[in-house]
């Protein structure tokens, strides 16, 4: 079972074939996974939106035409949770004004001890939170998932035109998100 | 070719990722272009910074509950009772949920002034009067209870008046048979048939100061 292609899996699904599921979710959860943290910078969020990938996939697999290939059909539901999950966590914390009130203010720590306690990885992941949806998901397929801009394309179901500027554009404001950062030094 | 082309190739460039055919005409603007080149700088120091970001990778194992707990989560959507499935709860229940809201807000307060009709005896009455019929109901109703006032106030005064004679008093003194050794000083008898008039005077006396005090 462990060779059969996607499309193949996909076919035993299609008429039956439960087991065949299992085996598409064993050979992608770690791309599925991945891909979400990239998006979301917990882990439980990151889970949850796994395992929710997975049974859209199953639920909509019967109907699953191979137009594309299935990594690229994942891919797309993938960063649509994602992002609906990041949409409604940014509704959340919104109304959260608690949490607001209680972030510490970094203007009376002297700049060298607050840019210490911030680590590199956590100002890139901070960086990468602030690009716009689009961007973001342009920036992650291709930087991290290293896709084609055609199939970056299709996930996102826009045309190709624009995804070399909104790519280069992410890496701009990371970049300059960071430049900020070790101004502040 | 115009910069703001080039620049957009540059991140492909840099991660060699670009295609072929556009590697060479890049690397020639690069040689012409000072503008790009600083971009490209700027570029490889964010992809630097880029290369040391790794996703904080699970726990150990967590890739092997991944799939059993799909399973569970696709089993509990399966047995999802008719109530709970998605198009109830989006429609359905918003609905049911915003006429028993409409039937709280309207058709409870109705049903309490209904209850207050019930409970109070001049609804009836008044229902379905003028305005100078319902002015002459409550002064009539203002009068009957003046003179129901007024009626209890003679009606007491009348039963007081035989209280008021001395004898009277006494009479009642008797029957409950008065053992206030501060009231009855006078003597040790208990039996008041039996007192002087003078006795009977003091004895006043005293119930009269004990009533001042």
């Amino acid at each position: 079972m462990r060779d059969r292609s996607d499309l193949e899996l996909v076919q035993l699904f299609q008429k039956g074939d439960e087991a065949s599921f299992n085996h598409l979710v064993l050979r992608y959860q770690e791309k599925v996974y991945r891909v979400a943290r990239r998006f979301i910078n917990d882990h439980d969020s990151a889970d949850d939106v796994t395992q929710e990938v997975f049974c859209k996939a199953y639920e909509s697999l019967r109907d699953f035409r191979a137009e594309s290939s299935l990594y690229t059909w994942l891919y797309r539901i993938t960063v649509n949770i994602a992002l609906n999950t990041l949409r409604r966590q940014k509704v959340r914390k919104f109304f959260r004004l608690d949490e607001v009130f209680d972030v510490e203010d970094t203007s009376t720590v002297p700049p060298d001890e607050a840019l210490e306690k911030k680590e590199e990885k956590e100002l890139i992941e901070e960086a990468i939170g602030t690009l716009p949806e689009k961007q973001k998901a342009v920036f992650i397929l291709r930087y991290y998932e290293e896709l084609p801009y055609e199939e970056i394309g299709k996930i996102l179901k826009t045309s190709v035109g624009g995804l070399k500027a909104n790519y280069f554009h992410a890496v701009k404001k990371i970049q300059e998100h960071v430049r900020r950062a070790h101004g502040t030094r | 070719m115009r910069t703001e082309h080039v620049e957009y190739l540059l991140p492909d460039y840099l991660n060699n990722m670009l295609e072929e055919s556009l590697r060479p005409w890049v690397e020639a603007h690069l040689q012409e272009c000072g503008a790009c080149r600083a971009e490209l700088e700027n570029l490889r120091a964010a992809f630097s910074h880029l290369d040391a970001f790794e996703a904080r990778p699970p726990y150990d194992g967590y890739f092997t509950t991944v799939l059993p707990r799909v399973r569970e989560r696709l089993q509990g959507k399966k047995s999802t009772p008719f109530f709970a499935h998605p198009l109830i709860t989006r429609f359905a229940a918003p609905i049911v949920v915003g006429a028993m809201l409409l039937f709280i807000l309207f058709r409870v307060p109705s049903a309490l002034r209904e209850s207050d009709q019930e409970h109070n005896p001049l609804q009836p009455v008044v229902r379905g009067l003028e305005t100078e019929e319902l002015v002459d109901v409550i002064l009539d109703q203002i009068h009957r209870e003046t003179i129901s006032a007024q009626a209890e106030n003679e009606t007491s005064a009348m039963l007081a008046v035989p209280f008021l004679r001395s004898d009277h008093l006494l009479a009642g003194a008797d029957q409950i048979s008065l053992s206030n050794e501060s009231i009855l000083d006078i003597g040790q008898t208990e039996n008041l048939d039996q007192l002087s008039s003078s006795e009977v005077d003091v004895l006043v006396a005293n119930l009269g100061e004990r009533t001042i005090l």
